[in-house]
């Protein structure tokens, strides 16, 4: 069967679509939640009827929000069984687990929670209601662990905890807790939820700048902005800290990824990070002959050593680029890409032997097809790496010269929605340290221009979670399982025509909710929090 | 105790303002939408399909074992 790109880009674009409205929705409730369960735990502490109504008002934007967010999310499990399924049935015993998890611990934690918190005001005692509070935000975070443990497990795969089941041609889990403590997982979900404190505190900052430069709902307002600078400053400087670190396992866990989001075509001792810059278009046939990277950018200004810091923490460290990933690099015992298909491509016969012998009764070949399969054929760093977990390279030598055109994420997308993802949050840190000295200070209240700043921030934390997440899959690519399932391999042979007809079904749903979410958002922000109830 | 929850729920969906009413119509279509329209006649998955969890199997193996060689327009 030939590759249907066409079929492929539609259900790609579809997915990211899906998930880029669905995560409109869900920084939203998990940044607000917190913030909802601060303002609430003044409120008991204070015994202050304001602090009440400061609470209820947000409480009512994040019910908002909750509501209409509500169960979007479960579109993509839809995707997955109809326009993914070679890549559900392969990872479906390992993906389907925290999912599962995270569809109970979601519907329980914040069913019962939210019940509790939007109804109970008059119904259950302070104490119950603020823990309620607390938990339905803990309950939405955890929701969202479950989901970056399903994430990292895509971004990197190790036969800590999988293995690959010939029999059955499925991915097994083998150990939980290896899935649940993975490095990359547990970086991602600190990122994101981190990041969506920063979304929230934005919004509260932006919206209390509103009534400032107003001069309407003062009092509320100074109170509400003076408890999102504190929370911002702290979220926004941990969103960065924490992006460190994710950046650290993306450039050992995917040298390919961290070398498209920097436009590093040939690799370095001292490797830059490119602050601001154009990444020219290079193709493979013209990176087989440079020698350093002299013409991959236009344009271009380089921090020089950061990227060996960011990735190795040794600012004299080699960090691989495109060219090395593609065609080796003996020195620093990096495989070609033509030897990673070579090897991809014997664990496919392995597999097809294993179940031509099976289908003959043949025991003794089934054995050792499974055995070649298995077969140890890397150490990387203490780590072995069996065959089989090559198998994903295997598939491109169905494309034309190895599908090497194909090797590596494309570099303009993912350059650019990374760095536009890190010039925001820099932004974020510098807008809430001027809002916490001008707010400690007092001189919040009357300084305009930093109330407008703030004010038209509100939008960028949305378009700033946009791009990380964009150059986090489009860094992937690839594959929709790192190393292990090529995307082009993952999706259903199916007529085009369906994906593109829900394409559109959905593009309108999620249109319509999003004018329904913002219209309510508006109205309340309008109407004040005296009529937040 | 289960009288009570039921209670607390039943005092709940009650005494919605206005605009929680408006929350949970759109809740409702949107539920409606998603699991019986979508769900139901725009999303048919492969276990639907192929219900037969050996020939299930067969047929993804059998995808998982071809690699051809073939181009496509867009490669070539």
């Amino acid at each position: 069967m030939a590759v249907d790109y066409s079929m492929l880009e539609w259900a790609r674009a579809q997915f990211a679509m899906t998930a880029i409205f669905h995560f409109f929705f869900v920084p939203f409730t998990l940044g607000m939640s917190f913030m909802v369960a601060f303002f609430e735990t003044i409120y008991v502490k204070t015994g202050k009827a304001e602090w009440k109504q400061i609470t209820q008002f947000w409480q009512l934007l994040f019910g908002i929000n909750f509501a209409i967010g509500l169960s979007t999310g479960i579109i993509h499990e839809f995707e997955f069984g109809t326009n993914w399924s070679t890549y559900s049935w392969v990872v479906g015993d390992l993906f389907g687990a925290p999912l599962a998890i995270e569809g109970v611990v979601a519907f329980f934690m914040e069913a019962t929670f939210a019940a509790i918190a939007f109804f109970g005001w008059k119904r259950v005692s302070k104490g119950v209601h603020l823990t309620s509070s607390w938990l339905l935000a803990a309950g939405s975070n955890l929701s969202a662990l479950w989901i970056l443990i399903a994430n990292g497990f895509m971004q990197h795969p190790t036969s800590a905890f999988y293995t690959f089941n010939i029999d059955t041609a499925r991915l097994e889990l083998t150990n939980f807790m290896n899935l649940i403590m993975q490095p990359v997982a547990q970086v991602k979900f600190l990122h994101v939820v981190t990041a969506s404190y920063t979304l929230a505190a934005v919004f509260v900052l932006g919206v209390s700048s509103l009534y400032l430069l107003k001069g309407k709902y003062t009092e509320f307002a100074k109170k509400s902005a003076t408890v999102a600078a504190s929370f911002g400053l702290i979220a926004s400087i941990a969103v960065a800290v924490i992006g460190d670190d994710h950046a650290y396992e993306v450039a050992n866990t995917q040298p390919t990824k961290i070398a498209s989001l920097e436009g590093l075509i040939v690799g370095e001792k001292s490797a830059p990070i490119v602050a601001i810059g154009i990444p020219n278009k290079v193709s493979v046939e013209e990176m087989k002959n440079m020698k350093d990277n002299e013409g991959s950018f236009a344009f271009e200004v380089p921090l020089p050593g950061l990227l060996s810091i960011l990735g190795k923490r040794d600012p004299n460290a080699f960090v691989p680029g495109i060219k090395d990933l593609i065609y080796g690099n003996e020195e620093y015992g990096i495989w070609s890409w033509d030897r990673l298909v070579a090897e991809g491509q014997r664990a496919i016969k392995d597999l097809q032997a294993y179940h031509v012998a099976k289908k003959a009764g043949n025991e003794a070949a089934m054995k050792a097809a499974e055995e070649d399969f298995h077969a140890i054929v890397a150490d990387v760093d203490g780590t072995k790496v069996e065959r089989a977990e090559l198998m994903g390279y295997g598939y491109f030598a169905e494309l034309p010269n190895n599908g090497i055109n194909r090797a590596f994420p494309p570099v303009a997308p993912a350059f650019f929605s990374f760095h536009l993802m890190v010039s925001l949050g820099f932004w974020f840190i510098l807008l809430f340290i001027l809002a916490y000295v001008a707010v400690s200070k007092g001189t919040y209240w009357n300084n305009k221009m930093l109330q407008k700043a703030a004010l038209f921030t509100v939008p960028l934390p949305w378009i700033a979670i946009s791009f990380g997440w964009m150059s986090a899959e489009i860094g992937r690519q690839p594959w929709t399982v790192f190393g292990v399932l090529p995307t082009f391999k993952s999706v259903t042979p199916i007529d085009l025509v369906n994906v593109q007809a829900t394409f559109f079904m959905f593009l309108v749903a999620f249109v319509v909710l999003g004018i329904a979410e913002l219209k309510m958002l508006f109205t309340v922000v309008k109407n004040g929090p005296k009529g937040a109830h | 105790m289960l009288n009570k929850i039921v209670l607390f729920y039943v005092d709940g969906f009650k005494n919605l303002s206005s605009r929680g009413k408006q929350l949970w119509l759109i809740i409702i279509i949107k539920l409606v939408v998603i699991f019986v329209v979508l769900k139901v006649f725009f999303f048919p998955t492969v276990d639907s399909v192929v219900e037969d969890k050996g020939k299930k199997q067969a047929l993804y193996i059998e995808q998982l074992t071809k690699v051809t060689t073939q181009k496509t327009q867009k490669e070539e």
